[in-house]
């Protein structure tokens, strides 16, 4: 009795949904190999093999998927459900990224790097020494840099502060920009070296720097940096790709826009 | 040799070995002549030491559109564009927006959701039949009305009572969970650049019980070889759950089984109702035990404590003397759609503080400290970008990225009260300092809590505690040097107490290069006394401006430059540097006790305020119209 109302039910959605109606595969195997495939995914992730009631368990949930999964295709539950179809956009892009992506040739590395090589810039790197002051420090400036450039050492003047290092070594403009403003970093950048320079200003008060040593930018040659090329040449050939073969696939669809406002009276 | 000669040696002989990995020093043949109270390993105070001069900033928790909500919300950013934009790269945002970091970050964490990686539902793409079930055919009703966000929610909410439909879910079971959880791995590997930029591998365990938030972040010492040997652990039944317990197990297996290292960050115990910091039981009624603290303080060494849904360091109900307890707030109810409404009970259970403090108690009761831990700060961004900074905030989720609407649509709602857009928070980040650029050193500075949480700001701060510090420290060159020697960095423990009356701090702290200038310096002392309750104190150590504490104890606010309608400030109030040593003026050495450094800057513009000019919009009523950011450092502990 109970089973007769289901079938009406489920007939009653069937004629409701769909238009096209496959027929019942009434046999569900779980072979040796799935079983075997849900015990590896089971270890996967918890480093062990389940327990024999943690098995049936796992059985059992594979096979009520199974049975609702091909009710739902039957009677079309996977048309139209954008779960399915956003889904089915990820797996058609990584299938996409997957069969287009192939390894660059030395060439295309040269090019690449010689078409954009400011990608590939080391950065210079600034070496220096420093002496600043409060913002509102009452110091005389033009004093204070010829008692620097006589080679009096940044400790023994006075009211220097000294939370910021006296002598950064090594560091990029980026870094400099990052810990001291990008202004302040520009400036830098123009001093000449060996030489007592300032002041100019900084967030943290009025500095006097001396550069010491500079390592010029450079682009280093492709052996150095295959890795990195390699990886700008596939994602840029990944952005260009997809477009590429989905601009493909579309020509093969007449896309027709119905213009609604067109439609009002 | 003359003084500036030596120290120009020295110094180099510091830079070079800060260059090179940190190596064991042989003792020198003069050491029996070194003086038992200097801590230097040689005669030079700079060989052997290789200390980092500033902090790596980088998020530990970020989500892109593989994350199974994000992707709901319009997310369509991969791993690879978020490492680049966190490196510095311009990206164009899931809505079209061009967008890029004020300054690189040093390193990035992307941690989708172990569950139902992959994708969600995208209910906003467009239909071309109805649907046959009817929760299916109201749901796009709702969409085509303009409801999509909302819809999301509810399907959040589904997850977050374990409703979500069975059939939608993506387990560890299903290729297409692995093939994910790989295409992340594989991102990481590809932009970790060791010495420049760091990219970990990790993941988010979306623990909710009952809608209440327990989610954790899992961030991995290590590659690709490792990772990808065992896959995320997840929240459902058979291959997960949400019990953390669980989750400690598995990755206890996972070191055992890979030699390999992880930890795990928890956050938003502001909406967790309660659950987030048991004392007695937890959520399921078994009652804390020694394993449970010791496991929990073992794979739990830092919290995430300020966030994009709000800031949980210290509450106003828990801290009624706190005048800035009360920053960034979320406090009406947890995380389930309809939030359910939080209790004032529930709160000592959820902030950080509190927790500190309930540590020690727990310390006491079974010799170990579950709650011992460092802070930091991340975003928890679901949009792919990490923005934290208030005038490039592009929100939690790309439903809310930068649009005019944005900030007057509800965000959450119950009985209690509403959040609304513009209640988001551009926060946090984590500074950490580790000597080098690298997954390893970033990793290890984190379990020993040498890190520190700000809430998008750059600020740099210092903390060291120790038995001698004195002034002169700080008018030594390079303070740190000192700080090392004397004592203990931030996230360590004071070294033993010998006679010495009470503990020092050195505390200093430099300002945002592009933000505001600093208000304070506090303290805070949480401590437990004979009769086993605890207390808290907020000493101002440090401040601007020459002010004087009024008769009330209390430091006079340092006033405000902040023009709300050109959104902009000026730094005429507050200073550059702030930096102090304190004594603890209340000090009893039979009580535990632990410190903490909060900097706060001078009001500048909220991010609400900087919408509303850029879109010429009233500043959304009830939005504060300035904010102060902070810094909260890793605690120092005292143990008697």
């Amino acid at each position: 009795m109970a089973f007769s109302v289901i079938g009406a039910m489920i007939f009653a959605l069937e004629l409701w949904v769909a238009e096209d109606i496959t027929p019942r595969e009434e046999q569900i195997v779980v072979s040796i190999g799935q079983v075997e495939h849900l015990v590896s995914l089971f270890q996967k992730t918890q480093n062990r093999l389940p327990t024999t009631e943690e098995l049936n368990g796992l059985v059992d949930a594979h096979i009520t998927e199974e049975v609702l999964y091909r009710e739902a295709v039957r009677i079309g539950l996977d048309q139209d459900d954008t779960i399915v179809r956003r889904r089915m956009r990820q797996k058609m892009e990584f299938l996409l990224d997957d069969l287009s992506t192939r390894e660059p040739t030395d060439e295309e590395l040269e090019t690449l790097l010689r078409d954009q090589p400011d990608r590939f810039e080391t950065d210079a790197l600034f070496s220096f020494e420093q002496a600043y002051f409060a913002s509102d420090a009452d110091i005389d400036f033009e004093a204070t840099l010829s008692t620097l450039q006589s080679g009096t050492p940044v400790v023994d003047i006075p009211s220097t502060r000294g939370l910021l290092p006296d002598r950064l070594n090594e560091v990029s403009a980026d870094q400099l920009a990052s810990q001291y403003g990008r202004e302040f970093a520009d400036w830098l950048q123009t001093q000449p070296a060996s030489e007592w320079r300032g002041p100019h200003a900084s967030p943290f008060g009025t500095h006097f720097v001396r550069i010491s040593h500079i390592i010029a930018a450079e682009v280093p040659p492709l052996e150095e940096i295959r890795e990195d090329v390699r990886r700008e040449w596939l994602s840029d050939q990944r952005n260009l790709n997809r477009d590429r073969l989905f601009n493909e696939i579309r020509s093969g669809y007449e896309i027709i826009i119905e213009d609604t406002a067109s439609e009002t009276p | 040799m003359n003084k500036s000669l030596a120290r120009a040696v020295c110094c180099v002989a510091g830079m070079l070995l800060a260059s090179t990995a940190f190596a064991q020093m042989p003792p020198p043949k003069d050491k029996d002549a070194l003086s038992s109270s200097y801590k230097g390993t040689s005669y030079s105070p700079y060989a052997g030491r290789n200390f980092p001069s500033v902090p790596l900033w980088g998020d530990t928790h970020l989500h892109t559109g593989n994350s199974f909500d994000a992707g709901a919300f319009g997310n369509r950013l991969q791993p690879s564009d978020a490492y680049r934009f966190a490196r510095g790269d311009e990206v164009v945002s899931s809505g079209g927006i061009p967008v890029r970091l004020s300054r690189p970050l040093d390193w990035l964490a992307v941690t989708d959701h172990s569950d139902n990686v992959g994708f969600f539902p995208d209910l906003m793409a467009g239909k071309q039949n109805i649907l046959g079930t009817e929760s299916g055919r109201a749901y796009y009703d709702r969409i085509n009305s303009g409801d999509g966000v909302a819809v999301a929610y509810e399907l959040i909410g589904l997850f977050a009572n374990g409703e979500f439909p069975k059939e939608l879910e993506y387990t560890p079971d299903n290729p297409a969970f692995k093939s994910t959880w790989k295409r992340n791995v594989e991102a990481a590997e590809t932009y970790n650049d060791p010495g420049k930029f760091t990219a970990f591998i990790g993941y988010e365990w979306t623990s909710l019980i009952e809608g209440n938030n327990m989610h954790r972040v899992v961030i991995y010492r290590d590659g690709a070889e490792k990772a990808l040997s065992t896959t995320p652990y997840t929240t459902y039944e058979p291959f997960g759950s949400p019990n953390p317990r669980d989750l400690w197990k598995w990755m206890a297996k996972f070191e055992k089984d890979t030699g390999g290292d992880v930890l795990a960050i928890a956050h938003n115990g502001n909406l967790a109702n309660g659950i987030m910091f048991p004392v007695r039981e937890q959520y399921d009624g078994r009652r804390l035990d020694r394993e449970y603290v010791e496991q929990r303080i073992t794979w739990e060494r830092l919290y995430e404590v300020t966030q994009i849904k709000g800031d949980g360091e210290a509450h106003p109900y828990l801290s009624p003397d706190d005048e800035f307890a009360d920053y960034e707030t979320w406090d009406i109810g947890n995380l389930d759609a309809v939030p359910a409404v939080k209790t004032n009970d529930m709160l000592a259970r959820e902030y950080a503080r509190e927790a500190l403090k309930n540590g020690l108690i727990l310390e006491e009761k079974f010799g170990t400290n579950p709650y011992k831990f460092g802070m930091i700060g991340s975003t928890d961004s679901h949009t792919g970008l990490a923005t934290a900074q208030e005038d490039n905030f592009f929100g939690k989720h790309s439903g809310a990225e930068p649009k005019p609407e944005r900030m007057d649509h509800p965000f959450w709602e119950n009985e209690k009260g509403i959040i609304m857009g513009w209640g988001q928070a551009a926060s946090g980040l984590a500074a950490v300092y580790a000597e080098d650029n690298t997954r390893e050193a970033i990793f290890d500075a984190m379990e020993r809590k040498e890190v520190y949480a700000t809430t998008g700001s750059r600020m740099m701060v210092r903390f060291f505690g120790g038995w001698n510090y004195a002034d002169t420290d700080l008018s030594s060159r390079t303070p740190a040097f000192a700080g090392y020697q004397k004592g203990v960095p931030m996230g360590g423990d004071l070294p033993a107490r010998g006679n010495a009356e009470a503990p020092t701090f050195m505390v200093y702290a430099l300002r945002d290069p592009i933000g505001g200038n600093l208000d304070r310096i506090q303290i805070i002392k949480g401590w437990m006394d004979d009769d086993g309750d605890t207390h808290e104190k907020v000493y101002d150590v440090a401040w601007s401006d020459n002010r004087e504490p009024g008769s009330d104890g209390k430091l006079p606010p340092v006033g405000s430059t902040v023009n709300a309608a050109t959104a902009s400030f000026t730094n005429t109030i507050g200073e550059s540097e702030l930096a102090t040593v304190w004594t603890d003026p209340d000090f009893d050495p039979e009580e535990s006790a632990f410190y903490y450094a909060r900097v706060i800057e001078i009001p500048t513009p909220r991010w609400s305020t900087i919408e509303a000019f850029r879109f010429n919009l009233p500043i959304p009523e009830g939005a504060p119209v300035s904010t102060q950011e902070r810094a909260y450092t890793s605690p120092i502990w005292y143990t008697p």
